[in-house]
């Protein structure tokens, strides 16, 4: 059976993947297939951010009864993300590639450090206190666009 | 429950860790005047006072201070422990200051009093930081290769911390030497090297080339065989050095640790020319010619063992200190503190402000020309010392000196970095 730390930091890596391809095409310069590559890794960031906060996070808060604990911190983070996402968007739709790879750049240490938290201490937890939810969760998340 | 208390919120104060980072490169310009001013003496003999001194700036002031403001830093995040009593931290950073100073000053002869204030203030600046981090990790109960690879940085250094103690002691007369100086001088440099900072090298390694380039994961099966081949050389070469055993018998006992490095070395070449991303920056670099640099301060050493000139050992030295530790490390600064000031200081004004990127916090440009610069000090320092050429050494002493003022000067620049309050 798939644990849900498998399920999300593949999840993790999809995006990953996404951000590289878009990074790579900006630098060699070919700025179309860039910006659809960045867009791409935008989309799937955000549908991210909603499989944890509609799904996952809840699921946790109601088994744990911790709202102020590490969701609380996850999701400040992830405001922080998506203000760094919206400057990325903002810098393709006007064409400054140079933007869209600074911000990119310190958009990926963020989420690389969130990442790294989520699958060294939140996901094990999740599936070590709420393992019988485990597929039904799985399922929901994989149910959003 | 194992879980309460448990926040993901634990980053220590910023200056924290700003404060031993920027420390580092102060004490590579002491190092770098002490070998221009003395020039290729400092590489006469691994005996030599001057010598001492000129390493312990490098290990401690250098390196020491970049590992001990990692570890307070990075602990909360690749290891989810939190380090207690995190404002001693401070303190531990000033005793290490007037520690490695009294040291150092006591080596080159200014004054013997100098030798009983660098051991109270090294053995409790050492204590306390190893009681803070050992309690952190040891409370963790996932054993993560990084954390097993800190354990065994963090235990190495306690054991070299007290037999460099211990030397200094019965060098100074305050008791009489234990073990013989031989025996002690090469068990402390193991312990120290390969333990403590290789150790922490090692592990942090498993974990920031994926993050920072994307790469695939290094394989955790080889990594737990990779830190149990190293423990095992480590304990063996130990035992056979207390036993005095012969060239071929430590040869035997660090083999499993030489071939664990140069499969480390291998894997994490190959996840750099595997990565996703494309991009090439100066922190890529320091980790390429640190990587270069640490199989070749092995074949030195095992070299050494069977040829003992001192001239290897210097290699060694220069090529293990300065072309690995110290390169890597300059590397890992360059990535984690415009991080770290863009997460204290502009994270949470993002969407509100116009915020800097971490391009703006330190500039690229910046940072490849100090790279010039240490690559350059090592191309010259290491034939000068290998071939005793006097001009070429203090060459060098100039290069590892731009080097280490441009590296002060950059982190002084992010550090700088404020959000603009607009009133
Ligand atoms: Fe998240
Ligand atoms: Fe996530």
């Amino acid at each position: 059976m798939q644990t849900i730390n498998e399920y999300m930091a593949a999840d993790h890596a999809r995006c990953d993947q996404l951000y590289a391809d878009g990074e790579a095409e900006l630098l060699s310069g070919s700025f179309e297939n860039g910006r659809e590559k960045m867009l791409a890794f935008e989309a799937g960031m955000r549908r991210h951010f909603e499989m944890e906060e509609a799904i996952l996070f809840p699921a946790f808060e109601e088994a744990t009864g911790m709202t102020q604990g590490p969701t609380m911190v996850m999701r400040a983070e992830h405001v922080q993300m998506n203000g760094v996402l919206a400057q990325i968007k903002e810098s393709l739709e006007i064409d400054d590639p140079d933007t869209t790879l600074g911000a990119g750049e310190t958009l990926l240490m963020l989420i690389q450090q969130h990442n790294m938290k989520e699958e060294g201490m939140l996901y094990p937890m999740v599936d070590q206190q709420l393992t019988a939810q485990v597929p039904d969760l799985i399922q929901k998340m994989d149910a959003i666009e | 429950m194992r879980s309460s208390g448990l926040s993901l919120d634990q980053a220590p104060p910023e200056d924290i860790p700003f404060r031993f980072f920027l420390t580092a490169p102060v004490f590579g310009l002491l190092a770098g005047s002490l070998i221009l001013y003395r020039g290729v003496i400092v590489f006469s003999s691994s005996w030599h006072f001057e010598t001492i001194a000129l390493t312990h700036l490098i290990t401690l002031g250098w390196i020491m201070m970049i590992m001990m403001g990692a570890f307070y830093q990075l602990v909360p995040v690749l290891a989810g422990g939190q380090v207690p009593w995190i404002a001693l931290s401070r303190a531990v950073h000033f005793f290490m200051i007037i520690g490695i100073l009294a040291l150092a000053g006591g080596l080159i002869q200014i004054s013997q009093l100098l030798f009983p204030v660098a051991i109270s203030a090294l053995l409790l600046a050492f204590t306390v930081f190893l009681t803070q981090l050992l309690t952190a990790l040891f409370r963790v109960k996932a054993n993560r290769p990084v954390v097993v690879a800190m354990r065994i940085s963090l235990i190495s250094l306690a054991l070299a911390v007290s037999l460099g103690v211990l030397e200094i002691g019965a060098i100074t007369g305050l008791w009489p030497p234990l073990i013989e100086r031989s025996i002690v001088k090469n068990l402390h440099v193991t312990l120290a090297l390969s333990g403590g900072i290789g150790g922490l090298i090692v592990g942090v390694g498993f974990h920031v080339i994926p993050m920072f380039y994307l790469s695939s994961p290094f394989p955790e099966k080889r990594a737990v065989w990779i830190l149990r081949a190293g423990m095992f050389s480590l304990a063996a070469v130990s035992v056979m050095l207390l036993n005095s055993a012969g060239s071929a018998l430590l040869f035997t006992a660090m083999l499993p640790g030489v071939t664990a490095s140069i499969i480390f070395t291998l894997t994490v070449w190959q996840m750099l020319l595997k990565r996703k991303r494309k991009v090439v920056d100066a922190t890529l670099r320091f980790w390429q010619i640190g990587l270069l640099a640490f199989p070749l301060s092995l074949l030195c050493l095992a070299a050494h063992l069977f040829w003992p000139d001192e001239r290897l050992t210097f290699a060694f030295g220069l090529l293990f200190l300065m072309g690995f530790a110290a390169t890597i490390t300059n590397g890992m600064l360059y990535k984690i503190v415009p991080f770290l000031i863009w997460f204290h200081r502009f994270s949470t004004l993002v969407g509100k402000v116009k915020v800097p990127l971490l391009k703006d916090i330190l500039p690229a440009k910046r940072t490849s020309g100090q790279l010039l610069q240490a690559a350059l000090a090592m191309l010259t320092l290491l034939p000068g010392a290998l071939l005793q050429i006097d001009w070429l050494v203090r060459a060098g002493a100039i290069f590892w000196l731009i080097s280490s003022g441009w590296l002060f000067l950059n982190l002084i620049f992010a550090f700088r970095q404020k959000p603009v309050t607009n009133d």
